[in-house]
């Protein structure tokens, strides 16, 4: 099935373009999707996704299909589900 | 809380405020009890940068009755491109002098309070004490982070906006019901610069976004987005609502 990763602000900067969509198994979760992103884009993206350790950074926020989901928590996915992708941004 | 329950005392308008805002007091639910209310609110707003500026104007155009502006640092040639109430003739002068200057002619009747500095440890629980709703404009998240406790801490409601190259965003922090800003972003993003690629029509765009939550809070008038998050890419022209909930644990709104 596939799922589109919608990446903002300074994600979609650093991962060249906003929209990336990712082929998976069927029963894959947005967890699943975010990893697969992150295997197959850049370093500077999966740097602002990722901790040295693998962790997802705390100030990401995801939404799976307009809902927010924690990455604590499989969020099964679906054919054609949306996963957004927020990376914090200020003023100035 | 309520649209209807931010407590603002009126304040009853003159034949020129009449005269000056006719055509939004013909707005349904809005009126001269609206027009009133933003006459008597006090809006903290933190940098009149390139969205604050935005910010600003638009609410001294609809006759809010004061302003507490906080902003530190002289005019650059850099800030030209978006921060709307800076100009060339006030290059290397203070930014708030500019501001304060470009908003009476616009709005003579608008009380300002000019803060030459930025929101800090210091002066932070005075103005935002001082004002019934703040509006969070700031390019450090230290500030932002500091706005959000004390607008927390004394219930005051905040609404919150960014930007970044096409994209914004715009979300309404009522404390205690919704997610406050640590809800959000619990620490510092580690990634963040304090400069970064931005087209003064993006700011512009969020900015009057931002002018238009604080106006229905104000005057009690229409859905705010307390508890959404407005996402938007201007590059393809794209609106979002999000849904955003409290995260348990906050060490800032659950405590």
């Amino acid at each position: 099935m596939k799922v589109t990763i919608q990446c903002f602000a300074q994600l979609a900067q650093a991962a060249g373009a906003s929209e990336h969509t990712r082929e998976l198994n069927e029963g894959a979760t947005a967890q699943d999707a975010l990893r697969a992103f992150a295997d197959s884009t850049t370093e500077a993206a999966r740097a602002l996704l990722f901790t040295d350790g693998g962790e997802l950074q705390p100030t990401i926020l995801l939404f799976l299909d307009e809902e927010p989901i924690l990455w604590a928590e499989p969020a099964p996915a679906r054919d054609g589900s949306s996963l957004f992708v927020a990376t914090p941004i200020a003023g100035g | 809380m309520s649209l209807s329950e931010l407590p603002i005392q009126p304040r009853p308008l003159n034949d020129e405020e009449r005269a000056t805002y006719e055509w939004q007091t013909w707005v349904p639910d809005f009126g001269e009890e609206g027009q009133e209310r933003l006459k008597g609110a006090t809006v903290l707003i933190s940098r009149v940068g390139g969205l604050g500026s935005v910010v600003a104007y638009e609410l001294a155009a609809a006759g809010v009755g004061r302003m507490i502006l906080a902003h530190a640092g002289d005019v650059k040639a850099s800030d030209l491109n978006r921060q709307l109430l800076m100009t060339h003739a006030q290059l290397g002068k203070p930014r708030i002098q500019s501001a304060e200057r470009r908003l009476r002619e616009l709005n003579p009747r608008l009380e300002i309070v000019p803060v030459a500095e930025n929101i800090n440890e210091e002066n932070a629980a005075r103005w935002v004490g001082e004002a019934d709703l703040v509006i969070d404009c700031a390019p450090l998240f230290e500030e932002r982070f500091l706005m959000n406790r004390e607008a927390v801490r004394q219930s005051k409601p905040m609404v919150e906006c960014a930007m970044f190259e096409l994209q914004a965003q715009i979300t309404t922090i009522i404390p205690g019901e919704t997610p406050c800003l640590a809800c959000l972003f619990p620490e510092r993003p580690p990634a963040w610069k304090r400069e970064f690629p931005v087209f003064g029509a993006v700011s512009g765009t969020v900015g009057c976004l931002a002018a238009m939550e604080a106006i229905k809070l104000i005057a009690g008038v229409g859905e705010s987005l307390s508890g959404e998050l407005l996402t938007m890419d201007l590059r393809t022209m794209t609106f979002r609502k999000h849904r955003v909930s409290r995260r348990p644990g906050c060490a800032v709104c659950d405590t």
